[in-house]
């Protein structure tokens, strides 16, 4: 995928989606919402695909799990990624299924020697199966825990030992480092720019305690954001890059601004390397 | 003894089911939000009916008892209309469970695989032949319910305020989908359901067409028949060694 910016796609916004004559724009979707076996949103996509570049951002194979990935959603995702040929296929460091349980939530993961052994034959189950290179999701901290590894350090590690690549979420890294504590620019600095494969910008919100930051997908962008997502392109150069916005859902026009923008940041490094 | 990053889960997984404040707060709102959203989105004339607080409530109950078993909650909340039909409290709301039902049929239809319909011709040639085993159309669903479900589904879907004065009588609600953005949701009397379920256990068209008729004599089964198959409900049998499983 040449290095465009692309938007999170919401039925609500097919017409315009499918109409607008943005170049290079891209989509991307939650895979889970695509594992049925017909109608209109495989439609939508279907669609979609025609004339755009997709990406398929799975958020339940719970890789950071206790457990193996499950052969069915595996084989589920799959059949997505024949169908729909994705320019990228992305997951995250998370898990969300115990003891025959589903979490509809990204867990977190104590960064240990064993986490870090069971994350890497994980991701490499999926990349085996799917015949293909997937990406892993930087998660977003509302916890403290005990860690073994730095963040930076277990992201590059896993994706060297497996050989997947990173997506990473600049919204996640601001919202973590002021729920816990860091530097956002620092960490982001310590990413190699050679494993950064895409990167998300979203917005997020406060909890009704005035405390956590919340990744709630729910705002525009911030500003912070921003200015980290400039520096970051400023170093590793243009990466495909995307809006995402689950809540509050605004006009299309809206969010095609914000999807503007970040294609802005991502010219200006173009037209600097050229 | 487990492995520290499975005990880790245990003990993270059980947090998660009791109230709590600050960070854990945040995983326990989003976990029971999922739920929540998955079963807003499959129900919403069951929201409409209690009112956006009370159905809230109520999901967290179900999600809690019930929680998702699979990382796809588009068809999350099988067993919704079950559950709400042995809540004490939906006693004063004899119509509900069934609501849920209808509500249930519509999604399945809406994610069901997609086929081409037989259309009217290729029916009629499938009756002359006498024999022919037709298949319903994969994203067919259909009831028959005690109460007027799919009429006060029905009246929902018109513009909020319309009145809802439903005769209370068992009917049959039907949803067909024979293109994906195309959805038929009609009542259905008796003998389209006869007709219906029959070919949906293997009968031949011309076996359930006499039953219908036998059981309902007074009904015009030719003319229930060509309505049927007018919204898609039919397609051509399965050759051998195919199968149309997801």
């Amino acid at each position: 995928m040449t290095p465009a910016a692309g938007l999170g796609f919401k039925p609500e916004h097919f017409d315009e989606a499918a109409a607008s004559p943005a170049a290079g724009l891209w989509f991307e979707v939650h895979a889970e919402n695509y594992m049925v076996a017909g109608g209109p949103r495989l439609a939508m996509l279907d669609a979609l695909r025609r004339d755009r570049d997709l990406s398929l951002h799975g958020v339940g194979l719970s890789l950071a799990g206790a457990e193996d990935p499950d052969p069915d959603h595996l084989a589920a995702l799959k059949r997505l990624v024949d169908r729909y040929q994705p320019a990228l296929v992305s997951e995250h460091l998370a898990w969300s299924r115990l003891d025959g349980r589903c979490f509809p939530d990204l867990l977190p993961v104590p960064r240990t020697n064993e986490a870090l052994a069971r994350l890497a034959a994980n991701i490499g189950r999926v990349q085996d199966a799917l015949g293909r290179q997937i990406l892993i999701e930087n998660p977003t901290h509302y916890l403290a825990l005990a860690h073994d590894w730095s963040e930076t350090s277990f992201l590059a590690e896993f994706a060297k030992r497996s050989g997947c690549g990173l997506l990473i979420d600049v919204n996640n890294v601001v919202v973590g480092a002021h729920n816990i504590g860091f530097d956002a620019a620092a960490w982001l600095a310590g990413i190699p720019a050679a494993l950064v494969g895409e990167i998300h910008l979203a917005g997020h919100s406060l909890d009704v305690a005035g405390e956590l930051l919340i990744d709630s997908h729910d705002a525009p962008v911030s500003d912070e954001v921003w200015t980290l997502f400039a520096a970051l392109i400023e170093r590793i150069g243009p990466r495909p890059a995307l809006i995402e916005r689950d809540g509050n859902l605004p006009r299309f026009a809206e969010l095609m601004a914000e999807r503007g923008r970040a294609q802005a940041i991502l010219d200006g490094e173009m037209a600097l390397a050229a | 003894m487990l492995p520290e990053q499975h005990a880790f889960q245990r003990q993270f997984a059980a947090l998660l089911d009791r109230p709590a404040e600050g960070p854990l707060a945040v995983y326990r709102n989003t976990v029971l939000n999922g739920a929540v959203e998955a079963l807003r989105a499959n129900y919403p004339v069951v929201e409409q009916i209690l009112g956006t607080d009370m159905f809230k409530a109520v999901a967290v109950d179900f999600a809690s008892d019930r929680p998702p078993q699979r990382p796809v909650l588009a068809l999350y909340g099988g067993r919704f209309a079950d559950w709400l039909g042995e809540q004490a409290w939906a006693g004063d709301l004899p119509y509900l469970a069934d609501v849920a039902r209808v509500e249930r049929l519509r999604v399945e239809s809406l994610m069901a695989a997609d086929a081409t319909p037989l259309a009217p011709p290729e029916v009629r040639a499938a009756v002359g032949m006498g024999d022919a085993r037709l298949r319903l159309h994969p994203s067919v669903r259909f009831a028959w319910l005690p109460t007027p479900a799919m009429s006060i589904w029905l009246a929902h879907q018109r513009p909020m305020g319309s009145e809802i004065a439903p005769e209370w009588k068992a009917e049959g609600a039907l949803f067909a989908r024979p293109s994906p953005f195309l959805i038929h949701a009609p009542r259905i009397g008796q003998a389209g359901h006869r007709i219906l379920f029959g070919v949906r256990l293997g009968e031949t068209l011309n076996a359930a067409m006499a039953a219908a008729s036998r059981l309902y004599p007074q009904k015009d089964c030719t003319a229930v028949l060509a309505s049927l198959v007018n919204l898609g409900v039919f397609t051509a049998p399965l050759a051998k060694g195919q199968n149309d499983d997801f």
